[in-house]
């Protein structure tokens, strides 16, 4: 199967071609509902990560909800 | 009841959830304390380390979330930050900090009223951490600001309310909610801004890091509303002079009349 590279919170990782943002979610040990997904410095909206495919040498980061004042 | 845009709260304690020694302290903690809108903070997962979903817990507890932009260094960090928050949390409530000195965390004036412009224009419930300036507070309400949060002293100092003389005049001007942030240390010092007429206070650092963070948050929740009430009745006016609270005859007079 091809696969490409991305990178995800600074870590380079290989994914199958259109592969969901949502299917590669969910092979991180991540709460899909406690974050949220930027891609090229763009926050993509929770309710098309299951259309859009990742890109090739997409660079992506998970936020997520930590304890603070 | 206190209304803050379009939600209304029956405390006026919010706290937030750093420092606490555990997720199982924090939540025993924030349950005390009957807060009903509690703060958190966003960062960039670390997948190394393993994610650890705090967010669960607190939904499940049923308050009301106000993430905050701390760690932004500017307006465009903390709308970025905002825009976040509001994706995943559903909530377009945000405490608005911008605090770039890492000593102080003196939050910044100018970005912090560039950026709440911008978040009120985006449609967001915005509530500013800001010095005690009372022409800031002023400005930040004229943008559409829902409260405005002043601080009593450096966050997590535990200094109290340093900035007293300016709290009274931003309280005075407002016509938003005076949220007391920052430096509270003791249940007295909450106390005392709620007399002053504070519509709330937020309240982290005293709670967590106390010995008894339960039994802290109690202690907070009875002086705030305490204080409250005291503010409702309405204090009594302060005087230079003795002022008598018997008859002042003499007394030999009185026993001649």
């Amino acid at each position: 199967m091809n696969e490409i590279s991305i990178s995800l919170n600074g870590q380079l990782i290989q994914v199958p071609v259109s592969t969901s943002l949502e299917a590669m979610l969910e092979a991180q040990a991540v709460a899909l509902d406690s974050i949220a997904l930027v891609r090229g410095g763009e926050v993509v909206p929770k309710s098309t990560w299951s259309e859009v495919e990742c890109q090739a040498d997409d660079v992506i980061e998970i936020f997520g909800v930590v304890a603070g004042g | 009841m206190l209304t803050i845009g379009d939600s209304q709260f029956s405390s006026r304690l919010f706290t937030g959830t750093g420092k606490f020694a555990s997720a199982d302290q924090m939540l025993a903690a924030l349950a005390a304390s009957g807060s009903q809108l509690v703060t958190l903070a966003m960062k960039r997962v670390d997948l190394k380390a393993g994610f650890d979903d705090i967010l669960a817990p607190i939904r499940q507890s049923g308050v009301k979330l106000l993430p905050n932009t701390s760690g932004a260094r500017n307006a465009k960090e903390a709308i970025f930050a905002a825009e976040l928050a509001r994706e995943v949390l559903g909530t377009s409530w945000i405490k608005l900090e911008i605090h770039p000195d890492p000593k102080y965390l003196m939050p910044d004036p100018i970005e912090t009223f560039n950026a709440a412009k911008v978040l009120c224009e985006r449609g967001f419930t915005v509530l500013p951490y800001v010095h005690a300036d009372p022409v800031l507070c002023r400005n930040l309400e004229s943008v559409g600001c829902a409260a405005v949060m002043p601080l009593g002293s450096p966050i997590g100092s535990n200094r109290g309310l340093e900035t007293a003389t300016f709290l009274k005049i931003i309280i005075e001007q407002a016509s938003v909610p005076v949220v007391v942030d920052a430096g509270i240390g003791s249940p007295s010092q909450a106390m005392a801004a709620m007399e002053m007429g504070a519509s709330a206070v937020l309240v982290n650092t005293a709670i967590a890091a106390s010995r008894n963070p339960v039994k802290m948050a109690l202690c907070f929740a009875d002086a705030v509303a305490t204080g409250r009430k005291a503010y409702e009745a309405g204090l009594a006016q302060v005087h230079q002079r003795a002022m008598g609270t018997s008859p002042q005859q003499a007394l030999t007079g009185f026993l001649t009349e």
